[in-house]
């Protein structure tokens, strides 16, 4: 029936991304030398697709060419699900998630070559992190029950999901610090808190009343920053104590509603409305500004910035190959790819 | 023509009585006929018309039928999943599918599920090729296919049985009850179809998961002559299906569908003099319920009761010339779990006048206007003639508006909805030419159609998807027929074959519409002699593109299927038959959507009764 599907689409492709993995950027004083593989330097798009397959895209860091479907290239005959909704890392694992095939994908993230496929344990699986040799994957679950969501917990040696843990509210983006995962309550204007979960004991430790849909977060300097907002009313970005698990401040954007896709990058903090992209002060407490510019895209999904590079990713009709546009931090247009079905996301191997 | 509209309207109007020739003939045919208009108003337009073998030589599924005999091109999720249409390179909501002259495409999505129509259950079923939405109303763009239930008054009493069971564990039991006199007509037909549709899928080692489905349905026609210048018909329908979605990927989540659809219908039809008067009330209801997951019982819905009249006087000036002026009302009640319980009602108006200027010329043009508080509703119509030169040829040619109102999707989906739609509209123009010699028949028809503010869900700004009057869609196209029949002693000979070019294109973009074939043909031949018979079903679909920037690697790659079948009578009163019909016989690796193979070679056997 294509309205359900349709309503599967709206609903799978409402959550915009965060998509910047800060996974490993500690590590990056140890740069290789050599390329760990043929996708080693360079930025990975993760493309939705439709029901039947979604796939990822290479853009090599010099911004000179673009491989399309890299994980169908190096494994013939295999797939990764469709509705391909995210990806995470664990040391040189990458975990792809497709949340309409119930299923997370492990290859090498830099030779993209298969290492495993779990596909039990899962319902509509959206963003996952990896603690202490786990991964911790959050599940909608019935789309329609705001109270059933949870998360599969996957022991990495097996690549079975050996548990899960019920959040008894909307779970979607998962951000990981101490020991702790930090859950975002929040889907398509629904939701209001962020829930804490030890990660160790599995016990929800605490629910942080956020006032507002929480749909990006980032950790930096010791503090979560969760961007909160709906149709209806005005954004604003709830700033976190780690330590204290507290609510400490938070930043107005007047004027702005549904903003999306928060990214911290050098203490600068960049945002979407719509297909403008803002850029402020992380210090800021209000923000009413213009935006630093509106992309060419027709219809902005996929968001990141790493590297001094903002990248957007172009979903256009849905139904037709996206575009991948990559900016300066000041919004100077560098470069443009063609990338596949629905990019929704971008991940570095740097 | 003007000059004639005032003058018909003038005739109406003061009902001035002609001295007008009412032929039983032509009421017979008043009284059999349960869609008039189709019969009455189409002579400038191709209309193929499927009897009851062979409907019977066809699966069970609407889709099947017409995929093996017309040029609509169908996008099926797999076997028995969800069918869409597109006749003459349309969506699946510009397709009009009529029930006894009713209107039954889903008021929630507006099209219908092919899949969910069991052909067997009635005698006749039409497709009309063009513009009807001057008749018919909303969807008729493409075309329009007409479900029939005829009722005959004379002597008969008989019964039929047949019993299909296949691959895959399918089974299908028809039972059909036709008993009449001159005065009382019933037709019955009861159906059930069940598969676990676990085929395997060609050239790997997977199969079919969760499209097991199962469904029942009903129709009966009813008619009662009170006297000679009054009938009372009654039909009613109702199909009763579950369908467990089939799976791209094993972990997929298993969903399935349940369909409950009623239809009810009570005709009543008064001669008085060159007066025909016909009143119709209806009752119809649609339900369905989606379950996310196959074995929860959490479900979401949406559910649309239509309770609607019509009223239609026919008015024969003399033996050439007839008119009707037709008026209805229809009420929609909807609610669903995304739908906030709503209503609408639209009320409509129509005029229809046909003309045999002579034995070789007649023409036609039929008006319609909707009044509905929703939407501005453009004024319908359509002009059409047949000119017959020679004795063999026949030139056809018609022009129409036509259009698709929105559903109750599109305006009332909870945070999604727009009430500001128009209508999709559509003008047709289209002329035909039919070569007829004894029993060869060759139709060639060109036709191009330009569609404007076509419905679609446009993704807006934070991810929400919501329907706006958007494309413009400029169709050109090309449909070419052969018929022919021989009968030499004992045996008989029957051929069809058809092809359809379609170029259906983005008037923005200049790509061809997702899911419309450029090229599609099918062919069958039957051959028949004593009580043997025989027949080879043959299809051919052309390539089509997945994704609207027609990237040459998203296509469906073209394929070419065949069926072939074998009955034989096995006793001397015809009581009994056998038959065995083989499918996809060359067991062609095909699918008509992405990683939803169709199956391979798979059987069929048959056995009917008729006591």
């Amino acid at each position: 029936m294509k309205i359900t599907k349709l309503l599967f689409v709206a609903i799978a492709s409402s959550l915009l991304f965060v998509s910047c993995s800060d996974d490993d950027n500690d590590n990056a004083a140890v740069e290789p030398q050599v390329p760990l593989g043929a996708y080693d330097n360079g930025i990975l798009v993760v493309n939705e697709g439709n029901g039947s397959a979604g796939s990822i895209s290479f853009i090599t860091d010099d911004l000179t060419s673009v491989g399309q479907d890299i994980f169908g290239t190096v494994n013939p005959g295999q797939g990764i699900g469709g509705y391909v909704q995210s990806m995470f890392f664990d040391g040189d694992r990458a975990f792809i998630v497709s949340n309409g095939s119930n299923k997370v994908t492990v290859v090498n993230r830099y030779t993209f070559e298969l290492i495993a496929k779990i596909e039990t344990g899962f319902s509509v699986p959206r963003y996952g992190v990896v603690v202490n040799g786990k991964a911790y994957v959050t599940n909608l679950a019935d789309f329609g029950n705001l109270t059933d969501d949870f998360i599969s917990v996957i022991n990495l040696t097996t690549y079975e999901v050996e548990s899960t843990i019920a959040v008894n509210a909307l779970a979607e983006k998962i951000v990981a610090e101490n020991g702790k995962l930090y859950v975002a309550n929040g889907s398509y204007g629904a939701g209001n808190s962020v829930t804490v979960i030890n990660a160790a004991t599995k016990v929800i430790e605490s629910t942080i009343d956020v006032g507002m849909s929480p749909n990006s977060m980032e950790e930096e300097n010791g503090f979560l920053y969760v961007l909160c907002g709906n149709v209806t009313n005005d954004s604003k970005v709830v700033k976190i104590n780690l330590t204290t698990n507290l609510k400490v401040s938070e930043i107005t954007m007047t004027g702005l509603m549904n903003a999306q896709n928060l990214n911290i990058e050098d203490d600068k903090m960049y945002f979407t409305v719509n297909s403008a992209v803002y850029k402020e002060n992380l210090s800021t407490t209000a923000i009413s500004g213009t935006p630093l510019f509106t992309s060419t895209a027709t219809t902005l999904y996929g968001f990141a910035v790493d590297n001094n590079r903002i990248f957007v990713g172009d979903a256009k009709d849905y139904a037709s190959n996206g575009a991948v546009f990559i900016y300066s931090t000041a919004g100077t247009l560098q470069k443009e790819f063609s990338a596949g079905l629905i990019p929704n996301g971008f991940y570095f191997n740097d | 023509m003007t000059l004639r509209f005032y003058i018909f309207l003038f005739g109406i109007l003061v009902c001035q009585s002609t001295l007008a020739q009412t032929t039983p003939a032509i009421i017979l045919e008043e009284v059999e006929v349960s869609d008039k208009k189709l019969k009455n108003y189409s002579d400038s337009q191709n209309v193929q018309q499927m009897n009851d073998s062979i409907i019977r030589k066809s699966q069970p599924s609407l889709s099947n039928l017409l995929n093996f005999s017309t040029g609509i091109y169908f996008k099926e999720n797999g076997l028995a999943m969800v069918s869409s249409p597109s006749f003459r390179g349309t969506t699946a909501q510009q397709t009009a599918v009529i029930w006894n002259g009713i209107n039954i495409n889903s008021q929630l999505n507006g099209q219908t599920d092919f899949n969910t129509i069991t052909t067997s259950d009635f005698n006749s079923i039409s497709v009309r090729a063009g513009g009807g939405s001057s008749l018919y109303g909303t969807s008729a763009i493409g075309g329009s296919i007409h479900l029939i239930t005829d009722l005959r008054f004379k002597d008969e009493f008989s019964n039929l049985l047949s019993v299909n069971y296949g691959s895959f564990n399918t089974l299908g039991i028809n039972y059909h009850l036709r008993y009449s006199d001159e005065k009382i007509s019933f037709f019955g037909s009861i159906s059930r179809n069940s598969s676990d549709n676990d085929y395997e899928y060609l050239g790997s080692k997977l199969k079919n998961l969760n499209g097991n489905y199962f469904n029942s349905s009903y129709n009966i026609g009813f008619g009662y002559k009170l006297n000679a210048k009054n009938i009372l018909k009654l039909y009613s329908q109702v199909y009763d299906g579950e369908r467990h979605f089939s799976l791209i990927n094993s972990s997929d989540s298993r969903t399935k569908y349940q369909d409950v659809n009623t239809r009810n219908l009570a005709d009543f039809t008064t001669f008085l003099g060159a007066f025909s008067s016909n009143v119709k009330v209806g009752f119809l209801s649609e339900k369905y319920k989606y379950f996310g997951n196959a074995a929860s019982d959490n479900f979401t819905f949406g559910k649309v009761e239509t309770l609607l009249a019509k009223y239609n006087l026919n008015y024969r000036f003399n033996s050439t010339i007839q008119a009707d002026f037709a008026a209805d009302y229809t009420q929609n009640k909807g609610i669903g779990s995304d739908i906030q319980e709503d209503k609408r009602t639209i009320t409509g108006f129509g005029l229809q006048f046909k003309h045999h200027v002579n034995s070789k010329f007649s023409y036609d043009w039929s008006l319609r206007k909707e009044i509905t508080s929703n939407y501005r509703s453009p004024l319908l119509y359509a002009v059409g003639t047949n000119f017959k030169p020679l004795k063999f040829y026949t030139l056809k040619a018609n022009f129409s508006k036509n259009f698709r109102i929105p559903t109750f999707n599109d305006l009332y989906w909870q945070g999604a909805g727009n009430l500001d739609l128009k209508p999709e509209n559509s003008l047709l123009g289209e002329i035909g030419n039919v070569f007829q010699f004894e029993s060869f028949t060759f139709t060639a028809t060109v036709f191009h159609s330009k569609i404007k503010d076509m419905i679609r869900w446009v993704p807006q700004n934070g991810g929400v998807f919501k329907p706006m009057n958007t494309d413009r869609v400029s169709i050109f196209g090309s449909e070419i027929s052969v018929n022919y029949q021989k009968k030499i002693d004992r045996h008989q000979f029957d051929f069809n074959a058809n092809y359809s070019y379609t170029k259906s294109e983005n008037e923005k973009t200049r790509k061809q519409l997702t899911f419309v074939p450029f090229h599609k043909t099918t062919a069958s031949i039957a051959y028949s002699y004593s009580r043997f018979s025989a027949f080879y079903q043959y299809l051919f679909n052309g390539e089509v593109f997945t994704q609207t920037d027609n990237d040459s690697k998203k296509i469906i790659q073209n394929y070419t299927v065949s069926n072939v079948g074998f009955s034989a009578e096995l006793d001397k009163k015809r009581n009994y038959s056998i038959g065995f019909k083989i499918l996809n016989l060359w067991n062609e690796n095909y699918e008509s959507v992405e990683n939803r193979p169709l199956p391979g070679r798979n059987y069929t056997i048959n056995l009917t009764l008729n006591f």
